[in-house]
């Protein structure tokens, strides 16, 4: 079975590899604005760039939905860390832990740097990669802007448990203008600042990768019968 | 000389950094796929779509 | 975009320089462009509507959360959890609404002195030299047992530290109580009588431990939604978490329980004995903790381990059953559950502490953690929730009730008198040594006379007090100061004169929540017109009675370290609590007796500043080092239904409201949510009495009669009525009895027998729901 990453990294190479053709191409005999020139121009210079662009753009926001993704930042690595420890109390590993966001687990929730997400978002996303590269913000990062509810109602919005809440329904309206977060009443999602700080007591555990994997691995090999362990046949 | 070395130039360098990107996908190369191929190729597209309308303009084709 | 060139030509040949040209004009281009996209990215930037972001604290319950006020231009314009305080960010609907708080219309901004039946403006001058008028020829002429002080647990402790102060050291009189009493007296004596020292042992932290639930008298979802929330979350990080509630009515927490026992009102002490002795009898019990750190008591003098197993007889869950409503294998799974978990928590508010055996409900529920070692462990504590913002820190540590002086002493003690008198510079027997009138004693003696002037601060006793019709009588008959923020409440209709108070972040304080922290609250706004502190207030007032050297600290910051240091002279002490830190610090536990000391979250064992060094727990508030565990007798209230009044009425909260809704209630998404006061029962209940859901109805007992809307739903228990006591239009507390603990004289709100009366239409005008 092809993945999506391995068709777009395949349709990347192809397209590559005609591009370079094409250019090399160019580069040998296109000396004047000859007609042939002109179509091969065409080709190498505006339909394949056209092509790579959408490819790396469809790229940019379908891997960029990935937890991995989110996590090749350093200042991510608390927020992904904490997600899959399993003692951890935080809204976001309560949503792993309980396997109510299963993969992408991120974009689950910050669903506005999506694909169907606002423009807004996307550009702030941008920005944040700017920052990042160009190391112009400090940690522990802040959020500049209040996270949206229209994120929790992408999954809560009509379900049973959310309409079931009578204290939800006088608040309505304070909702949709984020006046009132969802966050107010049911906890803080990450980390706080205060432990992301460099230097604070949880800051070594929280950069430590794959906290679940390592605790895991470990519980699943307690309860693996060895050779020792197993009962004679 | 070529008529279109900056333009191959251009693509050339974007389509590395492209691909680049979409084998092995780090901030660093998102952020000059987005930042800097996108320009280049934005450059390189339009650059040559001018040249080739006005050589055809020239010619009295368009 | 790009440059314009020039056209090469067929006989032409292109030129370095041109390449050179457009190369670095594309270069040019490309960086401006990539650059240019990050601008843009910048520039349109979501933007906080906040430009600045201060730590406070919730202005209602005791949970005391920590909220983050978002300021601008000297606005609050949003509100979040505070993520670095103790709830995790967490608050309620009603915190999320504390935006709109200060900006609620016609607060009372002067001064008003009632002439004829009318409120007339005055200035500050003309209204406080008239109290201090009253209070002086009243004092003069009765005695300064004639004039009293009735405060309330949503000041700060600076504020009730110097009204009790200028009260018991200045005035000499003990008439210092305060609406705490109505809410955690019991709480607070049957810590003091099991442990030797108030407040609880344990934590808010010990609700990410727990294993099992013991949640009595508690609506926790609807009267500390955070904490309530904190459960949910230890359930959803542990599914094997139980939680057990044991209630008269199917609350909103009791519909989310793993077990629920709705239990016959006032009957639950069979319940708390039962268990005792499952667990006694089943070997239970911690063998160790009873050897070395427990002891038994009937109240009167030492008993043994087997005659408290004796006493226990009397309580089988087969014996019981029957009065409890619930069965006897309700009985034995709840004793098993709670003894075995691993680690339980119990958490309880007012229904059982409002309660006439509410002191003796709070020991057994102690002992019921100390004879299963449940206590002194993180997720073993039995934890009392305090209805109001700083009814532990402001009232009950600052002993700002008639029978209390500072930090657990006692008025009746001669030595704690004296110790008090040594650390305020008092010469020997300043103190009166007769406790002062507790709340409702206070009311009913403002109605013989004997009270004559009496100072309310920041509270409604008009609308919270039970027996409240004869209570509204006794306060017209008295000279009333009501300290308040709106003119329309119930008691300040009643006042003499009214003085404009300054609310919540208008001035500077100390809160103390329900686990021992204290958390500073900083002045953000100025206070509406000529609104003051209650501090400015009660310090004016002793300059007017000649009391300005007793009451020298005459800011916050100059009363907390006056306080502060007192602290140290006691096992309260939390000298290492400076404001300083305070206002760096998300709160801190005390004991705090140094400035370098963390706080600390479990009391009487290891961590505890005063548990000796090797020890790991030690019971140190009693002289053996042994924590009590009572033999309590179930004794049933004076209130039982019977022919005449066949069904039990209780009160309680709403999650929308808070108290008498004084602020709440101006708020329009709380309002809408919770709609107005009405009377709630069981559809069976209606069919017996041949009422149909919403008629008028009319509710009496022996003490006052209401009439509402009657509304039916299957979570309230069959012959149980329920009222919340939010709706100014809707005063239940004139129906509820007055009976009290004889200990700690708290009334009991939750059990009064009532009966009910069909109304016609014309007889009342009810409010659409």
């Amino acid at each position: 079975m092809i993945t999506k990453v391995e068709l777009v990294q395949f349709l990347g190479i192809i397209l590559f590899l005609t591009q370079f053709g094409l250019l090399f191409w160019i580069f040998k005999k296109g000396k004047d604005l000859l007609p042939n020139v002109k179509r091969m121009a065409f080709a190498a210079l505006i339909v394949c760039p056209v092509l790579l662009g959408l490819l790396g753009n469809f790229y940019v926001f379908d891997h960029s939905k990935t937890t991995q993704s989110c996590s090749s930042c350093h200042v991510m690595k608390p927020m992904v860390n904490d997600m899959q420890d399993p003692e951890s109390m935080t809204l976001a590993a309560r949503h792993f832990k309980n396997n109510w966001i299963s993969e992408n687990e991120c974009y689950s929730c910050h669903t506005d740097y999506g694909l169907n997400g606002t423009f807004k978002a996307k550009l702030d996303g941008y920005r944040h990669l700017m920052r990042y590269i160009t190391s112009t913000y400090e940690e522990p990062i802040i959020s500049g802007h209040a996270f949206s509810n229209a994120n929790c109602n992408s999954c809560h919005s009509g379900t049973e448990s959310f309409e079931s809440v009578d204290v939800h329904q006088p608040l309505l309206a304070s909702f949709s203008s984020n006046e009132v977060s969802c966050l107010n009443c049911h906890g803080r999602a990450h980390p706080t600042r205060l432990q992301r700080t460099p230097g604070s007591e949880d800051y070594e555990k929280l950069m430590t990768d794959k906290v679940a994997d390592e605790k895991l691995k470990a519980y699943l090999q307690s309860i693996t019968p060895t050779s020792e362990t197993k009962p004679s046949p | 000389m070529k008529v279109f070395l900056t333009e191959l130039l251009f693509v050339f360098i974007g389509s590395i950094i492209c691909i680049l990107y979409i084998m092995f996908p780090t901030p660093y190369l998102m952020a000059a796929f987005i930042f800097i191929a996108q320009p280049l190729f934005l450059f390189a597209i339009a650059s040559t779509i001018y040249m080739i309308v006005t050589d055809l303009k020239r010619k009295k084709v368009l | 975009m790009a440059r314009k060139i020039q056209q090469p030509t067929d006989n032409e040949p292109p030129i370095n320089r041109r390449h050179f040209i457009k190369l670095s004009g594309g270069a040019t281009a490309v960086i401006s462009l990539g650059l240019g996209g990050w601008g843009v990215t910048e520039i349109i930037a979501g933007k906080d509507p906040a430009s600045t972001w201060r730590k406070s604290v919730c202005r209602y319950c005791g949970a005391g959360c920590g909220v983050m006020l978002g300021m601008n231009n000297d606005e609050v314009v949003r509100i979040r959890g505070d993520q670095e305080a103790h709830n995790k960010g967490v608050i309620c609907i009603k915190g999320a609404t504390l935006a709109q708080l200060n900006k609620i219309p016609n607060r009372l901004t002067q001064p008003k002195i009632k002439k004829n039946g009318k409120f007339v403006d005055a200035t500050w001058e003309e209204a406080m030299s008239l109290v201090a008028e009253k209070f002086s020829s009243s004092i003069e002429q009765n005695g300064p047992d004639s004039v009293a002080y009735y405060g309330s647990g949503q000041l700060y402790i600076e504020e009730s530290y110097t009204a009790n102060k200028l009260f018991k050291a200045g005035i000499g009189t003990n008439n210092v109580d305060g609406n705490p009493r109505l809410c955690m007296a019991s709480a607070a004596v049957g810590y003091t009588q099991t442990f030797g020292k108030d407040e609880p042992p344990g934590c808010y932290a010990d609700i990410d431990h727990a294993n099992l639930f013991f949640l009595m008298g508690a609506n926790m979802y609807e009267c500390h939604p955070p904490l309530w929330e904190r459960i949910m979350i230890r359930k959803k990080t542990d599914p094997r978490v139980k939680i057990i509630v044991v209630d008269p009515r199917k609350t909103l927490t009791a519909q989310r329980a793993d077990k629920f026992l709705p239990v016959v009102p006032g009957s639950d002490l069979l319940l708390l004995n039962a268990m005792a002795y499952e667990i006694v009898t089943h070997n239970l019990v911690d063998r160790r903790m009873i050897s070395d750190h427990i002891s038994f008591s009937n109240g009167k003098e030492k008993v043994t381990f087997e005659e408290y197993q004796r006493f226990l007889q009397d309580y089988t869950p087969e014996k019981v059953a029957d009065r409890l409503g619930i069965t006897a294998r309700d009985i034995r799974e709840v004793a098993y559950d709670f003894a075995t978990s691993g680690a339980t928590m119990s958490m309880w508010t007012m229904g059982v502490n409002q309660r006439t055996q509410g002191v003796f409900l709070n020991n057994c529920l102690n002992s019921l953690h100390l004879l299963t070692g449940n206590i002194c462990r993180p997720g073993a504590t039995p934890f009392s929730l305090t209805g109001q913002s700083n009814a532990c820190g402001g009232v009950r540590d600052t002993g700002s009730l008639a029978h209390l002086l500072p930090n657990g002493r006692l008025v009746a003690k001669a030595e704690h008198r004296r110790e008090m008198e040594d650390i305020w510079n008092l010469p020997e027997g300043k103190i009166n040594p007769k406790p002062g009138y507790d709340a409702v004693n206070l009311f009913r003696a403002m109605g013989e006379e004997k009270v004559k002037a009496a100072l309310v601060m920041c509270t409604n006793p008009a609308q919270s007090l039970p027996n409240l019709g004869a209570a509204i009588e006794a306060m017209k008959k008295c000279f009333l100061v009501v300290a308040e923020i709106f003119e329309d409440t119930e008691t300040a209709k009643l006042a003499d004169v009214l003085l404009p108070a300054a609310l919540w972040i208008e001035k500077e304080g100390v809160y103390g929540q329900s686990e021992r922290r204290y958390q500073l609250i900083e002045q953000v706004l100025d206070p509406p017109g000529e609104a003051r502190s209650d501090l400015d207030i009660l310090v004016d007032l002793a300059e007017r009675l000649g009391h300005g050297k007793l009451i020298s600290a005459k800011t916050a910051p100059e009363v907390w370290d006056e306080y502060r240091k007192i602290s140290a002279h006691s096992v309260y002490n939390f000298e290492g609590m400076t404001r300083q830190r305070l206002g760096k610090e998300r709160g801190i536990l005390w004991p705090c007796p140094t400035e370098d000391h963390p706080g600390t979250p479990r009391r009487y064992t290891k961590g505890d500043p005063f548990v000796e060094p090797g020890r790991d727990i030690q019971f140190y508030g009693k002289p053996d080092n042994r924590a009590v565990v009572f033999l309590r007798p179930y004794i049933p209230s004076d209130e039982q239904k019977d022919g005449q009044f066949p069904i039990y009425l209780t009160t309680g909260r709403v999650i929308e409201q808070w108290h008498t809704g004084t602020m709440t209630d101006k708020i329009p998404e709380l309002t809408e949510g919770s709609g107005p006061g009405r009377l709630i029962m069981n559809p069976y209940d209606g069919w017996r009495l041949g009422l149909k859901d919403g008629d008028p109805i009319e509710v009496s007992s022996k003490f006052g009669a209401l009439k509402g809307r009657v509304v039916f739903s299957e979570d309230e228990t069959i012959g149980v009525i329920f009222a919340a006591f939010y709706d100014t239009k809707f005063l239940v507390n004139k129906v509820v009895a007055d009976h009290y603990d004889p200990v700690s004289k708290e009334p009991e709100y939750k059990v009064t027998a009532v009966k009910v009366r069909k109304l016609n239409p014309e007889e009342i005008k009810l409010e659409p729901l």
